[in-house]
């Protein structure tokens, strides 16, 4: 089978890189491996949160400290400024809509109501700044849903100087989810409520809204699209805003749904649940790759893209004595000794977590030191940065992704 | 996958981070609350299970073995197989009349079809329908597929078999249960098409039911007299072997030597669905299609569950997409919710059509002629619970081809 690009990796920068290629009329398909990251999604797209331990208050004033390694760094502080400028007209036409801007971080409110520096907040979720000031809020908890913590997140929001009222709804079809404690989950509450017709769920809102300002549920609307949410909106007299639950993330499947039916009708193409198992490398080309299911058929193009994620997703793989790429055994920034991958103290930064591929300028991959010329890698693959201690890997997913469907099409 | 060499189960349960992913794709727990889902089902439930089986829950016949689980998971682990193993290993010995009926599809098959119009007739009738559904738990709300009264074995034997070896190439054929009894115009499809690119089709020597529906009824020791069998068969054929079930094929190259330990390393890639087979044909130039110039149909194609599982869909979709009068809306992978034998049982009846009525709404919503899907499970449920009507993908080609200009082609 022949292709324009194949993405390795369906998750945020898979995605976002496809939808550049596919926009641009590329032929592409993803080999996606199990669902992605975006399953435990924040609600929020960090650019760059913290530096060294401190707060950034301004991500595109702070890129030009980061490290050369850093994947910001290689893109240059110009095109990374330019490129977070388009991506929430990009993510918009994916059906995903955001709030914020890349000159002054805001706060997100975490699932146990902490507050951390983002840059892009999903529009139905209450931020942890200043705009609610003054305002009475009632956290609204569907009945036994044990995911979304009150009490945390009240006080979390009392600290912020706002106070907050706790209460809960129950309806029939939600009670007998109970009967199984372990199954009473977000998503499963969304398909529910599918089937309840938000009317219903409206109603018992609204019987307890009274004389708020604000109502806060748990992000539990809408794992496949914006209109259970939307809906609820226009039918609910006070504001209705919604706080981050525990995995999984609805709002993460509902972009993850949206993203990949965006990149479908572009034209390109899903091969969901299997795994690239091997390829050839020859001339400082990838010539083919294979995956499992497809067996001895060759997946053949232009260009490849690695887009698999870290440690987690299986980008990078960790044995006794190595840290190692394992589809292509591709160049890793790892350390040779053991000890050095750790700090003892397990708080700190962990040199581990800043390991994964190695790129040159272009984002081109190598082995053995030398490049493989069309073998790109984007995302949390990519090493040079502790993503999640400075809170960058939603930016850095969206942002190499897009530059590197840039990077393609110039060829 | 070098992680694997650390796991001690051949399912990779060690591998479960709890990350909760496979829970959002369960079709069951979404509408049926009282399954305690895959994650507990699967490999939380085994942790406890290997200490002692009395954790063995009953629950887990819920499960449809829809492997949807398995195609989310990000980590590799073979939750649907954990389930099955479990039920296979802890569940009741003794199997109920009712699913012993329904499992043996072949020995059913035959003295139905001798029977054929007695059966369709009394099978139609209501008093019948209530019978069954009082003394045997079949529910009666459920259209039965109709026998055929030939065979298809009579059939190729009769008009088929003696002009096989006119041709250059050869495969075999599995045809399955549903093609022998209900529906021998699909293998007679196939026989068409398959003479008119070139190759003459052969049936195995005493192919027996896959199995597929012993095993998930508890009838594990003969499911595994069949495989041998099959396999046997197979392996004496020594030519690929073509299916037009997804199910079928997905059975015997994957449940075999996963649930019932028959090794079929030797020959599984021999074992390929049609639409595979041919879409290569053609896009390695090995032969070629003439397709009629009135042919014209907007079709939904309907991933089912083992074609998902497999990967394959690619090749249904690319094949059914070659036809140039062909309009191909592709809807949402999802559960239709029969699973073989499962939504025929009363207690699973109400369940079933829960967790079919979003593809329902998106196949009403479609506007097409009709809907194609690999699998005839699917087939059967999409019949009675839409308007629409149903093709195996090889039927679709079957018509849509131009016989004699082919044939001239591949001459």
């Amino acid at each position: 089978m022949k292709f324009d690009t194949v993405i390795i990796g369906g998750g945020l920068s898979g995605l976002a890189c496809g939808i550049s290629l596919a926009e641009k009329g590329k032929k592409c398909a993803v080999v996606s491996s199990g669902q992605g990251a975006l399953h435990f999604f924040s609600g929020s797209f960090d650019l760059l949160g913290y530096i060294d331990g401190s707060e950034v208050e301004s991500p595109i004033q702070a890129l030009s400290s980061l490290n050369k390694e850093h994947p910001y760094s290689l893109i240059g502080v110009d095109e990374v400024e330019r490129i977070s400028n388009e991506i929430p007209a990009f993510l918009n036409k994916t059906g995903v809509k955001i709030t914020g801007g890349n000159a002054k971080n805001h706060y997100r409110l975490t699932p146990i109501g902490n507050k951390r520096p983002t840059w892009l907040t999903i529009d139905e979720y209450i931020t942890a700044d200043d705009s609610f000031n003054g305002k009475k809020l009632l956290l609204l908890n569907v009945a036994g849903y044990l995911d979304m913590p009150v009490k945390f997140i009240a006080t979390g929001l009392e600290q912020q100087g706002l106070s907050c009222d706790v209460d809960e709804i129950s309806i029939p079809e939600l009670e007998k989810r109970r009967e199984n404690a372990s199954e009473m989950r977000s998503v499963n509450i969304s398909k529910t409520i599918e089937t309840i017709g938000i009317n219903r769920i409206a109603d018992a809102i609204n019987s307890k809204g009274n004389g708020y300002d604000v109502v806060l549920l748990p992000a539990v609307f809408g794992w496949n699209g914006n209109e259970q949410f939307e809906t609820l909106k226009g039918l609910v007299k006070p504001m209705v805003k919604t706080v981050a639950t525990l995995p999984p993330a609805v709002p993460g499947v509902r972009i993850q749904t949206l993203m990949r039916k965006y990149f479908q009708s572009l034209g390109g193409t899903i091969l969901t649940g299997d795994i690239v198992v091997g390829g050839k490398i020859e001339n400082g080309k990838l010539q083919w790759i294979n995956t499992r299911n497809l067996e001895d058929e060759k997946l053949i193009a232009a260009t490849y893209v690695l887009a698999t994620g870290n440690f987690f997703s299986r980008g990078i793989a960790g044995a006794p004595n190595e840290i190692y790429e394992p589809i292509f055994g591709l160049d890793v920034n790892t350390k040779a000794c053991r000890d050095e991958w750790y700090d003892e103290r397990f708080f700190n930064p962990q040199p581990y977590m800043r390991f994964g591929v190695s790129v040159d300028n272009n984002f081109r991959t190598l082995k053995n030191g030398k490049t493989i010329e069309n073998l790109y890698a984007i995302g949390s693959v990519l090493g040079g940065a502790d993503q999640i201690k400075e809170a960058s890997m939603g930016g850095v997913s969206l942002i190499t992704g897009v530059h590197v469907a840039e990077l393609i099409s110039k060829r | 996958m070098k992680k694997e060499q650390y796991s001690i189960s051949k399912d990779n349960f060690e591998q479960c981070l709890k990350c909760t992913v496979c829970t959002v794709y369960c079709p069951v727990s979404s509408v049926n609350p009282l399954y305690p889902g895959p994650k507990q089902a699967g490999p939380d439930g085994e942790r406890l299970r290997l200490k002692d089986k009395a954790f063995f829950d009953e629950t887990l016949k819920m499960c449809l073995n829809c492997k949807r689980c398995e195609v989310a998971c990000p980590s590799g682990v073979k939750i649907g197989d954990i389930i099955q193993r479990a039920r296979m290993n802890y569940g009741p010995k003794k199997v109920k009349f009712r699913d012993m009926m329904l499992a043996n599809t072949d020995f059913v098959g035959t003295m139905a079809n001798l029977v054929a119009p007695v059966v369709n007739f009394t099978l139609g009738m209501k008093p019948v329908k209530m019978v069954m559904d009082k003394v045997m738990a079949i529910d009666h709300r459920r259209t039965f597929p109709k026998y055929s009264g030939i065979k298809f074995e009579t059939w190729y034997k009769r008009n088929a078999a003696a002009a096989q070896g006119q041709y250059k190439n050869q495969v075999s054929y599995f045809h399955g249960c549903y093609v022998n009894y209900n529906f021998p115009k699909l293998g007679q499809d196939l026989v068409k098409v398959m003479n008119a690119l070139g190759y003459g089709v052969n049936l195995l020597d005493k192919e027996k039911c896959c199995g597929v529906a012993l095993m998930s009824n508890g009838l594990t020791a003969q499911a595994a007299k069949h495989a041998e069998q099959n396999m046997t068969a197979i392996r004496k054929s020594g030519m690929p072997v073509l299916t037009t079930s997804s199910t079928c094929t997905f059975t015997m190259r994957d449940e075999y030597p996963h649930l019932l330990n028959v090794d079929n390393a030797d020959i599984r890639d021999n074992i390929t669905l049609a639409t595979r087979f041919i879409y290569r044909l053609i896009e390695d130039g090995k032969a070629r299609i003439a397709f009629r110039k009135d042919y014209k149909a907007r079709i939904a194609y309907q991933t089912a569950c083992h074609m998902e599982k497999m990967g394959w869909k690619i090749y249904s979709i690319s094949m059914l997409k070659m036809i140039p009068g062909v309009e191909l809306v592709e809807l949402d992978s999802t559960c239709c919710g029969i699973g073989g034998t499962y939504g025929f049982k009363k207690e699973n009846y109400e369940t079933s059509q829960k967790i079919g009525a979003p593809l329902f709404k998106q196949i009403e919503d479609s506007g097409v002629d009709f809907v194609a899907t690999d699998c005839e499970t699917c087939k059967w449920q999409i019949e009675m619970s839409t308007s629409k009507t149903v093709q195996n993908p090889i039927s679709v080609l079957a018509d849509a081809i131009d016989i004699e200009e082919t044939i001239k082609l591949n001459k």
